[in-house]
């Protein structure tokens, strides 16, 4: 190996990749290097001992992308992503691209958008509303139409505050809620129609009239509980009345974004809602669904010693809606220890 | 999440390439694998968690609206953290938020002033037994309160790997620039050694 190495001022020994590797990653064949040199060249020691004490203390403290906020922009991203493909359509975008985002898209795009042209994003913007809850908390949102959504936690719905009695009404959603729509007609009409209540998620539209249903958008896939009245569901994007899908109450729909096929199947609605009831109903359900929903509602973090352990199933019904309560009952069933790690749960067998 | 570890062992070049395509997997990979690095790079120039999460959800959103018209690049890294750095400035340079905590800011190209607040430390590892507790807090003193631009370079070189091209890159100036900053970080650094271990190092080299 061709080298300096006995002339290298501390600098020198800072700045040379092969000495960084050694002090930072150090293996048989650099410490094999390293420690020869220094034998050979007992007058570089200190120089090696500082250069190498220097980059010790080049280390940097780390400012954490929290996963709470981590996963709400994926959750963004992702809706971007299957908005992709679908050819241009003229709707109103999800209000969480921000106004700096409009700003430099619709300048970049094609640099023609006019002042005036930009305000009008502006103005819009002005009238969207975003709510969005915290792990653990439930939120009930009035509608300007009456209509309520009770979100759980961590969970953001999003709308235009400004509906007028002609259009339909349009929501976006990521998480978890349960809708109560309320019927509206046309006003101003003699033949009063009925105004549509759309909510969007990343793999399915729901259009309503009127009507109870949950919907959860965990994970990219979305699932419809219909409680009463009828719904529709479609892909977002598809419009061909042969592609729509309608839903009776006591049926339960689930969609991927990237998968044409709607699945439905009959249901206990209650499995689905009793979170709005304040309350914990599982049945057969495994226990890796159960983590998993604890940690998209609650952001707890709960790890299984094994997947053996996600695969057991678990029915109960708790009244009280506490995690902690949870864990336990889950940890009595199973004959489990609960270990606190730090931020995360650990179930584990007993010894 | 299997497509995913998929990628683990791809290129930079064949990840980016499979995105550029339409790849949803690659564009999750790159999001998974450098939002972390991102945010704590952004952190140190924005000092603000929104504006970071912000830049860094646009930043995701904007190479995704664009792909068709970006260029090809084998450090997805290096692009991406050029891009973000731009958009933090860009945002801190337009708004209101430009206030008195820019305590040590550097210049950029364009006459804009930016901070980068980093704290650094040390590691203790295998090296330990031979650095003594004062000696180790001088260090970091010093370190510490180099100009911002110093300790950005730094930061980028020894906590980010990059290269010089890189840095420079992300940075806005010359390559050559980029050597001679952290050159020159690294000479005032040792200027500044305790008195103790300069006197040794005097005698041992005579």
């Amino acid at each position: 190996m061709q080298n300096h190495y006995h002339e290298f001022t501390s600098r020198d020994f800072v700045l040379d990749e092969a000495f960084r590797q050694w002090v930072f990653q150090p293996n048989e064949q650099n410490m094999t290097f390293w420690h020869t040199f220094m034998l050979n060249n007992p007058a570089q020691q200190i120089t090696i001992d500082e250069a190498a004490s220097l980059l010790l203390h080049l280390r940097a403290n780390y400012d954490d992308l929290t996963y709470a906020s981590q996963q709400r922009i994926w959750q963004v991203l992702e809706q971007a992503v299957s908005a992709q493909p679908a050819p241009a359509e003229v709707r109103p975008l999800p209000v969480y691209r921000r106004p700096g985002f409009f700003w430099r898209m619709a300048a970049s795009l094609t640099g023609l958008l006019l002042l005036a042209g930009a305000s009008a994003w502006y103005v819009q913007q002005a009238h969207q509303q975003k709510i969005h809850t915290t792990f653990g908390e439930n939120r009930t949102v009035t509608l300007p139409d009456g209509s309520t959504v009770l979100l759980n936690g961590n969970s953001t719905l999003s709308f235009r505050d400004d509906w007028d009695q002609q259009q339909d009404r349009e929501v976006w959603l990521d998480g978890e809620g349960y809708f109560k729509v309320a019927k509206k007609h046309r006003a101003g009409r003699s033949s009063a129609s009925p105004i549509k209540f759309i909510t969007h998620t990343p793999a399915l539209d729901i259009t309503v009239l009127g009507t109870q249903f949950n919907v959860n958008t965990r994970r990219g896939a979305t699932a419809v509980m219909l409680v009463e009245g009828r719904v529709q569901l479609n892909k977002p994007g598809q419009t061909r009345p042969d592609r729509i899908v309608e839903m009776k109450p006591g049926q339960f729909a689930s969609a991927q974004p990237d998968i044409e096929k709607v699945a439905i199947r009959t249901e206990k609605s209650q499995l689905y809602t009793s979170w709005t009831q304040h309350e914990f109903v599982f049945e057969n359900t495994a226990l890796s669904d159960i983590t998993q929903q604890l940690r998209d509602t609650y952001g707890i973090n709960v790890m299984l010693e094994d997947a053996e352990l996600g695969n057991r199933r678990f029915t109960g019904n708790l009244s009280n809606q506490s995690t902690e309560t949870l864990l336990t009952t889950l940890a009595l069933t199973f004959d489990l220890d609960v270990q606190h790690d730090g931020d995360r749960i650990i179930l584990q067998h007993n010894p | 999440m299997d497509s995913l570890l998929n990628y683990q062992k791809a290129s930079d070049t064949q990840i980016w390439d499979d995105f550029l395509l339409g790849s949803k997997d690659a564009y999750s990979f790159m999001y998974t694998k450098y939002a972390p690095v991102l945010y704590n790079y952004g952190y140190k120039i924005a000092q603000d968690r929104q504006l970071t999460e912000d830049c860094l959800q646009d930043l995701f959103l904007t190479i995704l609206e664009t792909r068709e018209r970006l260029g090809h690049t084998d450090s997805i890294k290096f692009y991406l953290m050029r891009s973000l750095r731009r958009e933090i400035v860009r945002k801190l340079t337009s708004g209101p938020r430009l206030t008195g905590r820019h305590m040590e800011q550097h210049r950029l190209a364009d006459g804009h002033d930016i901070d980068f607040r980093v704290e650094f430390q040390y590691e203790p590892t295998w090296l330990d037994s031979q650095i003594s507790k004062e000696r180790s807090e001088a260090i970091l003193h010093e370190l510490n309160r180099l100009p911002a631009r110093q300790k950005e370079a730094l930061f980028l070189k020894f906590f980010d790997n990059l290269s010089y091209d890189e840095i420079a890159g992300i940075m806005g100036i010359e390559t050559t620039s980029a050597y001679k900053v952290i050159y020159k970080a690294i000479a005032a650094l040792q200027k500044r050694m305790p008195a103790d271990l300069l006197a040794l190092l005097v005698i041992i080299s005579q």
